[in-house]
């Protein structure tokens, strides 16, 4: 009897301190998160080597190549969400090492449940590209063409060097001929 | 008779009386039982139908003609939209369609972890059916079980590939991911109860006598109606033809797993409501020695997911990484798309609703010359000319449920 009475206030006040699933706001708390549900697109600029391969794939045009001012891997998507279907293909035909650069899985999910979106501009997923990474990249490519001409210049230099060795060499057998 | 395109309302129409009392109703596209866009053209004499005619066309996209503008592998998203309850069903036998063309084999693993896809699909198609079948009739707490139930595989579904409606899970040549941890114990968790709650929603509409009024002896449709206008899966094995396409030309490895046809000879729509009860369990037999065939590829130690076929079908990841020549392939495979060679196939597989069938007819190019889609709903959609004059309009809804048509499927 009492142990019967102890029991229900236990559950009563066991009942009260916990928290009423009703309250949650389901749009931060999916009911069921999949690790691979197919949500906004994560870009990784670093990564990418800008070979167009998701834009081709895309069936239904949503992604577009972003310019940037490189004379080499310049190129980044950009996905238009108002677009996209979310069939992943993008992400699987991704060959980048060792992680995709463009990535579904996993991704947000918070553009269907409403909240974040203003206007049409916000269902895009841009790439904002940092102007210390442009320099950098930019920095490089000038370090490398430098680089590049002064081992040109060399070459061009050992070359030259090689040809004269050469004609004095030739200049030189036929008296080291005559000598023996 | 009334003229068609200029409807009045009856009492209004001084020579309705005079003539023959055929008036015509409407029913449909947005009638919330008729399945989707269907709309229905019904020669009422009373309320008795003497003449019906289904008018399709309103979900129409165009989608043989999208596929000969894509590359294969882009059409596989654009089939998650033709059935689009059990849309891997639709990917898989486009997958299939193109591997017979290209003639490659798949890998065991990835085989069996299609199989079990196609099963979990099946079964939510057949849940979906249920529950909005038993809405249309009224039987609200039906409708409610079987929709728990499909959200948890749909749920499951979503643990593998990400998606819950348009899966997008098949490619070409395999199956783009394994299935993750979870997976397995998930899935047998789901199974252990699926059989008591089937017998919950047996119980629940076998003996209900609204239930019975509308199911039994309504809409018969004899073996020869059956077979005369191409009707295939449930609507055919309802009307005592044990015809099964998986039993019949063994796809994948259904000729290594046990299951039984259900069939019947009743012919009415009760008829077809046990078959889908039935292969409901029969769905939860494979899907148990599926389990047992992954754990045995697990045990053998195969992992392999896609089809070996530089020629087709993009390298693995690891050799992406590693040798550059299948990297060019890759390029080359996802910007021109592969090139079968030149022939034509024509592939069926049991979908949930019947038989689903691809025709490719490829010239060597890139594109199809010529895709063409046999989708089960729109011989089960023509059906009804035939099968609803001489019942009532209160029958129509249960008869078009039972038919289970898919609009996505029937215009395309």
């Amino acid at each position: 009897m009492i142990l019967e009475f102890i029991e229900k206030v236990y559950r009563v006040s066991k009942a009260l301190g916990t928290k009423s699933p009703a309250t949650e706001d389901v749009r931060e708390h999916l009911m069921h998160k999949s690790e691979r549900l197919r949500g906004e697109h994560r870009i990784d600029y670093e990564t990418c080597i800008g070979c167009d391969a998701c834009n081709k794939i895309c069936p239904v045009s949503a992604i577009t190549m972003k310019q940037l001012p490189f004379k080499k891997q310049n190129i980044v998507p950009e996905v238009n969400l108002g677009v996209c279907i979310f069939c992943g293909l993008c992400e699987d035909v991704c060959p980048t090492k060792p992680e995709k650069s463009i990535v579904l899985s996993g991704g947000r999910y918070d553009m269907i449940t409403g909240g974040w979106h203003q206007d049409q501009a916000d269902f895009w997923v841009n790439v904002d590209v940092p102007q210390s990474y442009i320099d950098s990249r930019l920095e490089e490519e000038e370090a490398a063409r430098v680089k590049k001409e002064l081992l040109a210049k060399k070459k061009a230099a050992e070359a030259a060097l090689k040809a004269k060795e050469a004609e004095v060499a030739d200049q030189t057998v036929p008296e080291t001929e005559e000598k023996s | 008779m009334q003229q068609p395109n200029r409807l009045r309302p009856f009492f209004e129409n001084i020579t309705f009386d005079r003539e023959d009392n055929e008036m015509i109703v409407n029913f449909g596209p947005q009638h919330p039982s008729a399945h989707g866009q269907l709309r229905l053209i019904l020669h009422l004499q009373q309320e008795q139908i003497v003449k019906a005619h289904p008018d399709v066309g309103y979900l129409h996209r165009g989608m043989e003609k999208m596929g000969e503008n894509m590359i294969y592998n882009e059409f596989m998203p654009t089939t998650d939209r033709m059935d689009y309850i059990a849309s891997s069903s639709n990917n898989y036998g486009f997958a299939l369609a193109v591997e017979k063309l290209i003639d490659v084999t798949v890998p065991r693993r990835a085989q069996v972890i299609r199989m079990m896809l196609l099963e979990i699909n099946r079964l939510i198609s057949h849940l979906f059916w249920l529950a909005t079948t038993a809405l249309d009739i009224g039987a609200m707490t039906v409708f409610l079980y079987a929709f728990r139930e499909r959200e948890y595989l749909m749920d499951i579904i979503e643990d593998y590939c990400g998606a819950r409606l348009t899966h997008a899970a098949i490619r070409i040549g395999g199956v783009p991911l394994d299935i993750p941890d979870n997976f397995i114990p998930d899935l047998k968790d789901f199974l252990d109860k699926l059989p008591a709650n089937i017998k919950d929603y047996e119980d629940l509409l076998d003996t209900n006598r609204i239930w019975l009024m509308r199911m039994e002896n309504v809409g018969i449709i004899s073996e020869e109606m059956a077979l005369s206008w191409g009707c295939s899966g449930p609507m055919l094995r309802a009307s005592n033809v044990a015809w099964d396409i998986r039993k019949e030309e063994p796809y994948e490895l259904y000729d290594e797993v046990e299951f039984e046809v259900p069939y019947s000879d009743k012919c009415d729509n009760y008829a077809r409501y046990k078959i889908y009860m039935q292969e409901m369990r029969e769905s939860a037999k494979i899907l148990y020695q599926t389990i047992d065939m992954y754990a045995e590829t697990v045990k053998n130690n195969e992992t392999e997911l896609m089809a070996h076929a530089p020629q087709y079908i993009s390298a693995p990841k690891l050799e992406l990484m590693t040798q550059n020549y299948s990297l060019m392939q890759h390029f080359v495979l996802v910007t021109q798309g592969m090139r079968p060679p030149v022939g034509e196939v024509y592939v069926a597989t049991e979908s949930p609703k019947g038989e689903l069938g691809f025709y490719i007819n490829s010239q060597g190019g890139p594109y199809p010359y010529r895709l063409k889609l046999r989708a089960p709903s729109f011989w089960h959609t023509g059906i009804l000319t035939d099968l609803l004059p001489g019942h009532y309009i209160p029958d129509v809804v249960s008869i078009i449920g039972t038919t289970n048509i898919v609009f996505g499927e029937v215009d395309r």
